[in-house]
């Protein structure tokens, strides 16, 4: 009987694998050969709407100033560009600095100072977006260098009706600093490059970030407002807004540079910040997406429900593996004979490498064929994914906090320069 | 040998067998050849004129350090090297040379007014300071005008045409890559292109644009069982036809085509997911997306930005965006009739073309 219940669920764990298997090598092979799909990339002139840029900081006194530099070069008509840094509690210069900005332009710096409230950048946002108008609120976090195009390029698609959020895509600029830091930029290649821009093509369901990206303030308003009681608002306001009607598009040439985590304690603990607010995700909008209502079509909702348990896949992977060693030693052999053969060959040949033909596709397409060599490293970034997420993913089940997020758990920094940065040299002052 | 010794063999040949695959992998982390960010950051792929302005940047410095006696012809190479001829007008030798199938392999900077007979060949950039009237057929690399440019029928730009007064384009002609002017650019019939940004640009004279009869206005009731409030739009499941002469307020979003009578008038933002047809005198005060095409009747008008992903067609003296607020139209396909005029910028990735009879 036990055997016959191991089995089952190894099967399953199989079916789940095998069907994520296959949508890496769908996606990619859709940017391989499909039709690359940006249609709003190309509105360079327009009567550009009102904007106000959101750059939540906690405690970002070595960053803010060149994220500020970046947004006070844009190349958008000024009087229509608001740029609003969230001072959320900093015990560091963060407040003077902003202050400082918003002295020397009033008229575009508008900073917002909270002093007390919950922590987390859901909060802040959730605090702050009440007090500012504009038909587009974009968000940026305090450590991105946006390109003076940026902000143009990320309202466009607002000109569609239906677009409730934009994302742009993330690129690391401190590439050079680890082999973490190497892999990382491999990684996000994969996710943004393929991954993201494939949903965009299959008019799948591509995912706004949280950062690089932005909202319609009225889609916004529509759904309720961002979500502090999650750790990934992004992904809970992706799916809000997809359920509600609206689209989320992704725009792959509007590309912002960001710092990765340079050591494993970092990104170990941004892995298992993301896997607790992506599983809340999952927990809330799995049952409504299931249900299917009429203006989703079927293919979105299994994109959209295979995105959402995509953290649940390692520690699924970790308990098909303890099945399958436990099976072997109580000598149940679920597959024999040629079929075994031709199914270990055919997993051990293309499914083990559906990720990293992934990463390795997207290198060559962003033209970086050398920096393909290291891809066998990404092995061990593999391991620490499925660790960490099963870490946190078994914490969050069986160790549910009554209060789940009430913290910034930042991302630590590690620019030394904050003179401006490569987008605006000298800055803006 | 050994047992021990043996397996410390055949342990050493495993590992350095498992470790061959690994050799590029290896030699790329401890000496890395491939390691700077992404240079995609802050390139301005939206401004036209960037390859001109760029170019002519390039040329001021390298002038700089020429004679500056422009009334004697200079014929030589720039300071980088580039061969170059810079002259009031070209004299007969280099006529002779541009005329040959290999064409002028020099930069080429005319400082007077200048027209040419037709049937040259450009290799590198021209940069005409006061004016330059092609003749047919003519082939150019790249081409700046300090003044107004006009190319002759049939001919050819292979990267870039850059006017600060008005850009003529004669029928027939080619403008690949980017094309623009601060002032206008007036299109003759048949002329293929792929982005052209001005403040105008003009398809033909309009003289043969028939005008159309005003359309009553009229109120529209939306399909009830079908419409529901999204946000700030109303969603349409299915098709819609606006009847002629309605007016319609508000962002609204169609899940199939749009089918937008003569004369309608709409004052928000409009998405179809199938085609949209617009009647003629129709007036669009907001964007207009459509997942597939979208074609306009006789001087329908359209404030934008319009965009399409499949093929846009606009009618005979249709105006997309306005003199006081330029606007985009972008789209894989772009066909234009004959008095069309759009305010802004055109972006037509798989090409893009003015219609065979214009005046």
């Amino acid at each position: 009987m036990i055997a016959i219940i191991l089995v089952t669920v190894l099967a399953l764990i199989v079916v789940v694998i095998l069907t994520y298997t296959v949508r890496h090598y769908f996606f990619t092979i859709n940017r391989m050969v499909g039709q690359h799909r940006q249609p709003y990339v190309d509105i360079g002139v327009a009567h550009w709407p009102m904007v106000t840029v959101f750059v939540p900081a906690h405690n970002e006194a070595l960053v803010i100033s060149g994220m500020l530099d970046a947004l006070l070069a844009q190349d958008y008509p000024v009087d229509r560009l608001r740029i609003v840094p969230i001072n959320d509690r900093s015990t560091d210069q963060t407040g003077e600095i902003v202050d400082d900005y918003a002295g020397r332009f009033p008229e575009r710096v508008t900073p917002f100072h909270r002093r007390e409230g919950e922590g987390g950048k859901a909060a802040a946002l959730r605090d702050a977006a009440p007090h500012f108008g504009g038909e587009v609120h974009l968000v940026f976090d305090a450590d991105y260098l946006p390109g003076r195009g940026l902000v143009k390029q990320l309202v466009a698609p607002f000109f569609d009706p239906e677009v409730g959020a934009v994302m742009g895509r993330v690129v690391p600029h401190n590439v050079s600093r680890s082999l973490l830091t190497r892999l990382l930029d491999l990684e996000r290649a994969g996710g943004y490059q393929v991954d993201q821009q494939a949903r965009m093509n299959l008019r799948l369901v591509p995912q706004y970030g949280g950062t690089v990206g932005g909202v319609r303030r009225s889609a916004l308003e529509a759904v309720g407002g961002w979500n502090p009681r999650t750790l990934a608002e992004d992904t809970d306001m992706t799916y809000r807004l997809l359920l509600a009607g609206w689209e989320v598009v992704y725009q792959n040439r509007s590309e912002c540079y960001e710092e990765v985590p340079e050591n494993w304690p970092t990104r170990i603990r941004q892995i298992m910040r993301w896997t607790t607010g992506h599983n809340q995700a999952l927990r809330s909008h799995a049952w409504p997406l299931l249900k299917r209502p009429s203006h989703l079509r079927r293919w979105l909702v299994l994109d959209g429900l295979l995105l959402l348990g995509v953290f649940a896949v390692g520690p699924l992977l970790l308990l098909g593996w303890a099945i399958a060693i436990a099976l072997l030693f109580m000598g149940v052999m679920p597959l024999q004979g040629f079929v075994a053969l031709l199914a270990i060959t055919a997993y051990g040949t293309l499914g083990n490498f559906a990720a990293f033909f992934e990463v390795a596709t997207a290198a060559r397409l962003d033209g970086t064929l050398r920096r393909i060599r290291i891809l066998p490293f990404l092995i061990f970034g593999f391991l620490v994914s499925l660790i960490s997420v099963s870490r946190a993913t078994l914490r969050q089940v069986f160790l549910p906090r009554p209060k789940e997020v009430r913290a910034w758990d930042k991302t630590e920094r590690y620019r030394a320069d904050t003179n401006g940065n490569g987008a605006t040299p000298g800055g803006a002052r | 040998m050994s047992t021990g010794a043996a397996f410390a063999l055949l342990l050493l040949g495993t590992v350095l067998w498992f470790l061959l695959p690994l050799l590029p992998a290896l030699r790329e982390l401890f000496k890395p050849t491939d390691i700077m960010p992404l240079q995609v950051v802050g390139r301005d792929a939206g401004d036209v004129a960037l390859f001109a302005r760029g170019f002519h940047a390039y040329l001021t410095r390298q002038l700089e350090r020429l004679p500056t006696d422009a009334t004697e012809e200079l014929l030589g190479k720039l300071p980088d090297g580039t061969p170059f001829v810079r002259a009031r007008r070209l004299a007969e030798p280099l006529l002779a040379e541009a005329a040959r199938e290999e064409g002028l392999d020099r930069v080429v900077v005319l400082t007077g007014p200048a027209s040419l007979a037709g049937g040259e060949t450009f290799v590198r950039e021209v940069y005409a300071k006061a004016g330059l009237v092609g003749g047919p057929g003519s082939i150019y690399r790249a081409l700046l005008g300090d003044a107004g440019l006009t190319l002759g029928p049939n001919s050819t730009v292979l990267r870039w045409v850059h006017a600060r007064g008005e850009l003529l384009v004669g029928d027939g002609s080619l403008l690949a890559g980017r094309a623009s002017s601060d002032l206008a650019i007036r299109l003759g019939s048949g002329v293929t292109f792929d982005r052209l940004a001005a403040p105008r640009i003009v398809v033909g004279g309009g003289s043969a644009v028939p005008d159309i009869a005003a359309v009553p206005a009229a109120p529209l009731d939306l399909p009830r069982d079908r419409a529901h409030q999204v946000g700030d739009h109303v969603r349409i499941e299915g098709d819609l036809v606006i009847p002629p002469g309605a007016v319609v307020g508000g962002h609204l979003v169609v899940t199939g085509t749009l089918s937008i009578g003569p004369g309608a008038r709409l004052t928000g933002n409009v998405k179809a997911h199938g085609a949209i047809e617009i009647g003629s005198g129709a007036v669009l005060e907001g964007a207009v997306v459509s997942r597939s095409r979208v074609t306009t009747g006789l001087r329908a008008r359209i404030a934008g930005p319009l965009v399409a992903e499949a093929e846009v067609s606009v009618g005979p003296g249709s105006v997309i965006g306005e003199q006081q607020r330029p606007t985009s139209l972008a789209c894989p396909k772009v066909v234009l009739s004959e008095g069309v005029t759009v305010h802004g910028l055109i972006t037509a990735t798989v090409g893009g073309s003015t219609a065979e009879q214009v005046t």
